[in-house]
């Protein structure tokens, strides 16, 4: 079930109904949710829920453990477990393909014919963030950030519940379990809030992500030597914007969803090509994944509190590993690699020049990133370093990367059978506008549906589902279930 | 103010007026009237729109996609007194190739003027009628009008194809859906097709052509422009798979395009024949090769179809022959690859030449009926 599935938007109009006429019974709401997110999974795969529910029953009676037990020793072996279990269960569905295809071919470098064990097992849908969150609960009890959960059942909502069940944001403990305290109330602006959040995550997945795929990005790495050197070029800035507004777009409409179930999910995505500097691109960046990374592993890996090396190496390790989250492949090795080597250099710039690394608040001035020429600048600089990052990102293999870079250097032609399909420029554009437009534009256009009839604001939301089906080309899933 | 005027909705005022009381609600009271005001006005607009558009016949651009109505688009404004159209599915779409029938009317020492095919993937027979009706008038009119049907085959296996919701009214599809023989996304997309077809009206009306189109248009147009471009996709289903589907074909329990004299086809094939006659064009009615696993579903279909255009004087021509096309010629078992494309392109041209012949018969006989709308 996609979230720009009819099917989809009937299951939510069931739960929707369903839910705000129990909501307030504690138990049934609970229950129900968990029974709806559990059923929203097994829409995919039935059997894959069972491995949710067992990361769900471990880390609940390990952080269980974790807050009754003083003895550090003992604490410190069930947080390894945790750890231990998650990271298995990730790597055997995730990275066993990977590992098993790199010592083979490493053996092949040596001359020697290694025939790895293979595992023909699909790869669950949203293992990494679910995987994450567990862990990130565990983590939490551990170091007394928060109580543990009430019961199983509750626990087993906070990791499961739908909205951000296969593609984020990843959400901790700490941000969902105390919602589940009080009880909701229907909020007509919140459902409406949510409402509106639901459809701009639909345009923006259904008519701009998707277009661009189509008619510039898919075509040109698809076939990369048969495209022509600007394609080329105009397809990774493409893809740019495709990855953005999809991924976004997921997040949008699980931010929209839950809120109109009277839940509030973490922004993830806070205009992420407004930034500056790299630094502050990870602060608007699937700001759950960054966040995660910076809490659980930059930070107890020593973060910048050692000497220069440290620090760098710290980065590295962290950008590596979040690379390698992304995906089982070593185009998104280097990836994080890339990323790595960009924030060590801002960060060996920022230390020669003497000066403190700023943290940049992306919420301070919204037009903070076109204040001067030389803000517009350092944007113009940071966005061509995260487009080459997206090369590395969307290619198949190493030896497209070097084929799409050579392409693009020496302006190669294209043949005739791939092209840019115009249409897409047009969605490139919007997608820049939709991006880089003031943001009190969106706040007085919301205000303005807001205030209108709820007659108009159906017939609305019909013509705009009206729209999306002349304009969508075909059904793509959202790029982030794959990881 | 007695009881009753108290509990009175309504309130008299001095000026002689009734005026309704105001009433404040509870918050549960208006998110509740929100909710079904805004579901109510969605719903009227779908219902409304879908009524409208099946009633007054606007279903013509359902099955595209904006790519596709710029080939129309191509056609309306670039092409000029055509002297043969093709019509019908993605089989003729991809597999009829102007250009080849032409370097074949060549080398049989003929000559054959400009040709355009209009055929849209996933178009049934009925949206083909729709184009040539509305699209092949005036100088737009050829000579030849060649259509390509195909009895589509809509099995369990084709569960969320995108297929059936095009062509079946809301209830066939809710009833498929009812069934398990459809997914509810079917049933959205046949919900909308009502709005969606009234929100592409503008563009179909639309005279201009973009510039940058041209070329996309000229390709689309010309034919096996799909065929380069599936050739190095994966093929959509195994063998197996399909050996699934046709099993399906004889358990009897497909959903398939239905065929015979009452149904909806033949009905719009006899309004083929009767725009032909009227319009002056020499109709022919195609059934393009397929992949042979169902060769006994396709004979049936071919017996049909045979005996329903003698009947009605219809030419028909049967090119979905074993002898003359194998595995190697197809890319998925309803599409031709370049090989198989070439192969009917060139088994077309002497039909299409004949067509031509007598259509300027036609004309010599009876010089009035062209009028100076065909190409000399």
């Amino acid at each position: 079930m996609l979230f720009h599935d009819t099917q989809f938007i009937l299951f939510f109009v069931a739960v929707f109904l369903i839910y705000w006429a129990i909501h307030h019974l504690r138990t049934p709401r609970v229950l129900f949710l968990l029974a709806a997110s559990y059923l929203f999974y097994m829409g995919w795969n039935a059997k894959y829920a069972l491995l949710i529910g067992f990361q769900t029953i471990s880390d609940y009676y390990i952080a269980y453990w974790l807050h009754r037990l003083e003895n550090q020793r003992a604490r410190k072996a069930l947080v390894a477990a945790s750890v231990i279990i998650n990271l298995s269960i990730l790597s055997l569905f995730k990275y066993f393909g990977f590992f098993a295809e790199t010592v083979q071919e490493i053996g092949r470098w040596f001359g020697w014919e290694v025939i790895p064990a293979r595992l023909n097992v699909l790869l669950p849908v949203g293992i990494s963030f679910y995987t994450f969150q567990c862990l990130s609960y565990t983590f939490d009890v551990y170091y007394r950030k928060i109580q543990p959960a009430r019961n199983l059942a509750e626990f087993a909502l906070a990791i499961a519940f739908f909205p951000q069940l296969v593609a984020g944001p990843i959400v901790r403990g700490a941000q969902f379990l105390p919602q589940l305290e009080s009880t909701p109330r229907f909020n007509l602006e919140q459902f409406r809030s949510g409402l509106q959040l639901f459809f701009i995550g639909l345009i923006k997945k259904v008519v701009i992500a998707d277009t661009l795929a189509e008619m510039i990005v898919d075509p040109a790495f698809k076939s990369p030597a048969l495209a022509s050197g600007p394609h080329l070029l105009l397809a990774i800035y493409a893809y740019a914007f495709q990855i953005f507004c999809d991924f976004a777009a997921y997040s949008d409409m699980a931010m929209g969803t839950a809120r109109m179930l009277g839940y509030e999910l973490p922004l993830n995505f806070n205009l992420p090509y407004r930034a500056q500097d790299l630094r502050e691109f990870w602060r608007r960046w699937h700001i759950s994944l960054s966040t995660f990374l910076r809490d659980y592993l930059y930070i107890p890996l020593g973060g910048n509190r050692g000497n220069l090396f440290k620090t760098c190496r710290n980065l590295m390790i962290t950008m590596l590993l979040g690379g390698l989250w992304h995906g089982a492949a070593w185009t998104f090795v280097l990836w994080g690699f890339y990323h790595g080597l960009l924030l060590v250099l801002q960060h060996l710039w920022d230390a020669w020049r003497g000066t403190q690394p700023a943290a940049p608040d992306p919420d301070e001035n919204d037009q903070a990133w076109c204040s001067s020429w030389g803000a517009l600048l350092r944007v113009g600089i940071t966005f061509h370093l995260v487009c080459l990052g997206w090369l590395f990102f969307r290619a198949q293999s190493f030896a497209d990367i070097s084929l799409i870079l050579s392409r693009i250097l020496s302006w190669a032609p294209g043949t005739a059978e791939v092209f840019i399909r115009e249409r897409g420029l047009w969605f490139m554009l919007l997608a820049a506008l939709m991006h880089f437009m003031p943001r009190h534009w969106v706040r007085s256009a919301s205000g303005w549906i807001a205030r209108r009839s709820p007659e108009f604001q159906g017939a609305m939301a019909a013509l705009l589902i009206g729209l999306m089906g002349i304009f969508a080309t075909s059904n793509h899933p959202f790029i982030y279930f794959q990881f | 103010m007695t009881q009753l005027q108290q509990a009175s909705r309504f309130r008299f005022l001095p000026s002689g007026k009734w005026v309704r009381r105001p009433v404040e609600l509870t918050p549960r009271k208006k998110a509740i009237r929100y909710l079904c005001r805004l579901a109510a006005a969605f719903t009227a607009l779908m219902i409304g729109s879908y009524l409208f558009v099946e009633a007054a016949g606007l279903r013509f651009c359902q099955p595209w996609t904006m790519q596709m109505m710029h080939k129309v688009r191509y056609f309306q404004t670039e092409v000029h007194h055509p002297e043969v159209v093709y019509v019908g599915t993605s089989q003729i779409h991809n597999s009829v190739m102007p250009m080849v029938i032409a370097e074949e009317a060549q080398t049989l020492g003929q000559r054959i003027g400009v040709q355009h095919n209009l055929a849209v993937p996933g178009a049934d027979v009925e949206i083909s009628w729709v184009l040539a009706r509305d699209l092949l008038v005036g100088e737009k009119r050829p000579r030849v009008l060649v259509v390509g049907v195909f009895p589509l085959i809509l099995s369990r296996e084709h569960r969320g194809s995108e297929f059936f919701p095009r062509y079946g009214s809301f209830t066939d599809v809710a009833d498929r859906v009812w069934h398990g023989e459809a997914s509810l996304s079917d049933l959205g997309m046949v919900s909308r097709r009502g709005l969606e077809n009234l929100l592409q009206l503008p563009f179909y009306r639309l005279r201009k052509v973009l510039p940058g189109y041209k070329a996309e248009f000229l390709a689309e147009s010309q034919g096996g422009s799909w065929v380069p471009r599936m050739l190095d996709q994966p093929a959509q289903r195994t063998d197996e798979e399909w050996q699934r589907v046709l099993t399906n074909i004889n358990r009897g329990d497909l959903s398939q395009m239905t065929f015979g004299d009452d149904t909806r086809p033949a009905r719009i094939l006899k309004q083929f024949r009767d725009l032909a006659r009227e319009r002056g064009m020499e109709l022919i009615i195609v059934l393009p090769p397929q992949r042979l696993e169902a060769a006994a579903f396709y004979q049936r279909y071919h017996d049909w179809m045979n005996d329903f255009c003698q009947r009605e004087g219809i030419r028909y021509l049967n090119c979905n022959d074993e002898r003359a096309y194998g595995r190697d010629d197809f890319v998925d078992p309803y599409h031709l690859n370049v090989r198989g494309a070439m192969k009917f392109s060139r088994t077309l041209a002497p039909h299409v030449l004949q067509a031509l012949a007598r259509s300027h018969q036609a004309d010599r006989a009876n010089p009035s009926s062209s009028a100076g709308v065909h190409s000399e």
